[in-house]
């Protein structure tokens, strides 16, 4: 049986650093993995070279077992693979409902059917009263949202998240939790995500990944996890103060 | 087009039709060719570099092609210059690709700086070039172009300014016609995608590369079309159609008046070609630099005060305008 | 082979020169990540003001560059804080561009006022140097020209003590390795690129000191230079001080060595197939390294 996902000895380096240093693992399909560890640690490096920001200096990455390692960011979307980024990157000048329009324009060029495909998701996402605001107006907890609305516009079969929850508050972090399970329930869509925020990693994670340093430290249920010595160490060597 | 701009997009249109038959004098509708000239090309300027949000340093580099591909053509194969215009287009288009592939690794800056070095290649090229395969390129010293007998517009041989003038308002018009139309497909959608953050765009499957290469090739086509204009309007081409200077005089009118707006290139061009052109006839040859300092005040001051282009403060005026109107 | 031989020294020898207004550039880019389009401007001021010190005050002329650095160190400080300061304070993602337009402005302003201030006529100046020759080996060198290149060589040594030895030098370097973390540790970033500017453009009056003994004066002059001096700092990598000094003696080494085998406008078109060609294969230059 070939594992839906699987990426083995990734290697990608800056200059003499390895930023992901052999690292391997595994994802079944429909499973929420949870990524975590200390800032610095390469986990959004590891998602850059997942969707061909950078080429891998070695490894593979595996997507129904074809290698997908060093194909360019459009053609691994086109794969089926989504992603959202840290630091959110909204099509600024265009409306809410354009910034899904043009990723929903992946799967269909008429317009009439990317954009119902498009309302849906807004309204999915709770943003359909937004359609018509230009993206650059959204408030952060709204472009977060705005960013899955567009990255589940091409409909990924595997979706990243690199830190959907940063600078949300309390109820903005509960709703969009709700949200990523039902993107996986509703959807079907298996996901990665990088998160910092502990209480949401336990509650949808139905396993963890723990990087530091560039290489996997860890691996396991979260409760089990985040119990094991070299992760504490991990975490409390890191210098919260430098976040 | 809205409902509400209609009419004042006709009353335009109309006037600019009409305003030939109201000036008489050959130096104003000079003037005023020149400005629609200059609309153009910036507005050719704007479909790579508002669209698509790439700030080419080198588009006077298709103007120069379509000027001396056409030329060329006239001369040594008489080949009527409007069918020479296409191939000068054409040619200008395929060019752009090579141009592209390795520009379009670049960002920002080095973009800028990679395409401008393009230009300055094809400049020192021609002006040190006499000859090349039998065709006299005349290096520095520029190509006349011969008068043929007969009127016709095959030939770009009118009687008068007035036709000139006609038709480079047709070609403006057509090419507001393309720009806005790509800038409402699909197309216009993904340039506008890469425009605002690449990355993102990228991810979600928007091939970069390839639909920026086709925001150029339109851009380059149109920027060599109004080199052919050009060299039949003035009847003589120069290497100095290739140079840094004339690329950034381009991007500059597309960018004071607005870059990335259907009619910002079309105001910029309004404001800077009549102060070239009164420069011109009033100081003469011992006051060249003038022109160029009032273009480098006014670049400098939008910079500082209207970085989105003229068109923005004047868009928000008509607003606040129309509103007090009961 | 003589021949070849002596153009590539000359050709060294400029380079050296080249290398020091690309260093400028370079600072000023490294640091500030401003692209200054009118670099080529501020050389022909500094030019001119040579050329004026040299006229009216009759002194040596590698003196008059100690003269012009004080009154070029505020021209290029406060260029920076009038001109691209608000820029940089207001725009963050777009400022770059912002910037080269800006800038391109300016240099047509400078350019065309010396030009209506000074006319077009090429002036030189005639010193104690030029023209004279040394004789070393057989080989014909042209003093002002080896003198310039010991002195540049001589302030890029200066430099990379200053910024590496001092409090203030070594603000600059870390504001240009990483500006948050400088300003978190107190710089005030904006002060420490106003007197890069400033420290540019003294190294542009220096470099201008050493070309006048044997080169011509023009209100064009700089547009000579600023391509080259762009070719010259993406060769030897953004921001490296030693790099661009390198980049320099390679490009004066192409432009003399090459214009003994074809014409000279085919040597820099040559120069820049060389610069777009860097740029796309190691855009991070020659000593550079990739970056996150």
């Amino acid at each position: 049986m070939v594992p839906f996902f699987k990426i083995e000895h990734l290697e990608k380096r800056f200059g003499g650093l390895a930023a992901v240093n052999n690292v391997s693992m595994t994802i079944g399909e429909g499973e929420i993995v949870g990524l975590i560890g200390p800032n610095g640690a390469g986990k959004t490096t590891l998602f850059n070279v997942i969707t061909g920001v950078y080429a891998p200096k070695r490894g593979k990455v595996l997507l129904k077992g074809q290698d997908i390692a060093g194909l360019k960011p459009e053609r691994i979307c086109a794969m089926g693979i989504g992603r959202t980024f840290q630091i959110v990157k909204p099509f600024s000048s265009l409306t809410v409902l354009d910034n899904v329009l043009v990723a929903a324009y992946r799967r269909t060029a008429s317009r009439q059917e990317a954009t119902d495909a498009a309302m849906d998701i807004l309204r999915f996402l709770a943003l359909d009263e937004k359609s018509a605001t230009l993206a650059a107006h959204l408030t952060l907890a709204q472009k977060k949202r705005l960013e899955m609305a567009r990255a589940l516009a091409t409909r990924p079969i595997f979706l990243l998240l690199d830190e959907t929850l940063a600078g949300l508050n309390h109820t903005e972090i509960d709703r969009m939790i709700e949200t990523v399970q039902q993107v996986r329930e509703r959807r079907g869509v298996t996901i990665l995500a990088v998160e910092h925020v502990m209480r949401a990693v336990m509650k949808i994670s139905d396993r963890v990944v723990v990087m530091d340093e560039g290489k996997k430290i860890a691996e396991g249920p979260p409760e089990e996890v985040v119990r094991k010595p070299e992760v504490i160490k991990a975490y409390l060597g890191d210098d919260y103060g430098s976040a | 087009m809205t409902a509400g701009s209609v009419l004042p997009a006709a009353c335009a249109v109309a006037a600019a039709a009409l305003f030939p038959l109201v000036v008489r004098d050959p130096y104003f509708v000079h003037a005023a060719i020149m400005v629609l000239l200059f609309a153009y090309l910036a507005t050719s300027w704007n479909i790579l570099g508002g669209l698509a949000g790439q700030h080419s340093f080198g588009h006077s580099a298709f103007f120069g092609i379509g000027a001396y591909v056409s030329t060329i053509l006239f001369i040594y194969y008489h080949v009527p210059p409007l069918v020479g215009m296409a191939v000068g287009g054409v040619v200008a288009s395929v060019i752009s690709i090579g141009i592209g592939y390795p520009c379009f690794k670049l960002k920002g800056p080095y973009f800028a700086l990679a395409t401008l070095a393009f230009t300055e290649i094809f400049r020192i090229v021609v002006t040190s070039t006499e000859q090349i395969g039998g065709i006299d390129l005349k290096g520095a010293a520029g190509i006349l172009i011969p008068l043929q007998p007969g009127k016709s517009l095959l030939n770009f041989q009118f009687s008068g300014k007035t036709s000139y003038y006609y038709l480079i308002l047709v070609m403006l018009l057509a090419i507001l016609f393309v720009y806005r139309w790509m800038e409402r497909s699909r197309w216009g959608l993904y340039l506008a995608a890469i425009r605002d953050n690449e990355d993102a765009a990228r991810s979600i499957g928007i091939s970069a590369t390839r639909y920026k290469m086709i925001a150029l090739a339109v851009s380059a086509f149109f920027g060599a079309t109004a080199g052919t204009f050009y060299a039949q309007l003035l009847l003589y081409i120069e290497p100095a159609l290739f140079s840094s200077a004339f690329s950034i005089e381009i991007l500059l009118i597309a960018v004071v008046g607005g870059a990335g707006t259907l009619l910002g290139p079309f105001l910029g061009a309004l404001i800077l070609t009549p102060i070239s052109e009164l420069t011109r006839t009033y100081l003469g040859g011992g006051y060249a630099g003038v022109q160029l300092i009032i273009y480098g005040a006014v670049l400098v001051a939008v910079m500082m005060f209207a970085p989105q282009g003229l068109i923005v403060p004047l868009k928000r005026g008509w607003r606040l305008l129309a509103e007090r109107r009961p | 082979m003589t021949g070849i031989i002596e153009a590539a020294v000359n050709g060294i020898l400029m380079g050296g020169l080249y290398g020091l207004i690309a260093v400028s550039l370079s600072l000023i880019f490294g640091v500030a990540k401003i692209v200054n389009f009118a670099h080529g401007a501020l050389l022909m001021v500094a030019l001119f003001t040579v050329y004026w010190i040299l006229e009216l005050l009759k002194v040596d002329p590698y003196l008059s560059a100690l003269l012009a650095g004080c009154f070029l160190f505020f021209f290029g400080y406060y260029f920076q804080r009038l001109f691209i300061e608000p820029i940089l304070k207001r725009e963050k993602d777009t400022a770059a561009l912002t910037v080269i337009l800006l800038t391109s402005g300016l240099m047509l302003i400078i350019e065309n006022s010396a030009l209506l201030l000074f006319g077009a006529d090429y002036r030189t100046v005639r010193t104690a140097y030029t023209g004279k020759v040394w004789e070393v080996a057989g080989l014909y060198i042209m003093q002002p020209r080896l003198i310039g290149f010991v002195l540049s060589v001589v302030l890029i040594r200066l430099l990379e003590f200053y910024l590496r030895r001092t409090n203030f030098g070594r603000a600059i370097r870390a504001t240009s390795q990483d500006r948050e973390a400088a300003r978190l540790m107190g710089i005030d970033d904006y002060r420490v690129y106003k007197v890069t500017f400033g420290i540019g453009t003294v190294i542009l009056g220096f470099a201008a000191a050493f070309l006048t003994p044997f080169y011509f004066i023009h209100p064009a002059v700089g547009d000579l230079f600023v391509g080259k001096s762009f070719v010259i700092v993406v060769l030897g990598g953004l921001g490296s001080i030693t790099g661009a000094f390198l980049g320099g003696l390679i490009v004066g080494l192409i432009e003399s060595v090459g214009a003994q085998f074809i014409n000279s406008a085919m040597v820099e078109s040559l120069i820049f197939i060389v610069f777009i060609a860097c740029l796309v294969i190691r855009p991070m230059g020659l000593l550079g390294k990739e970056r996150e």
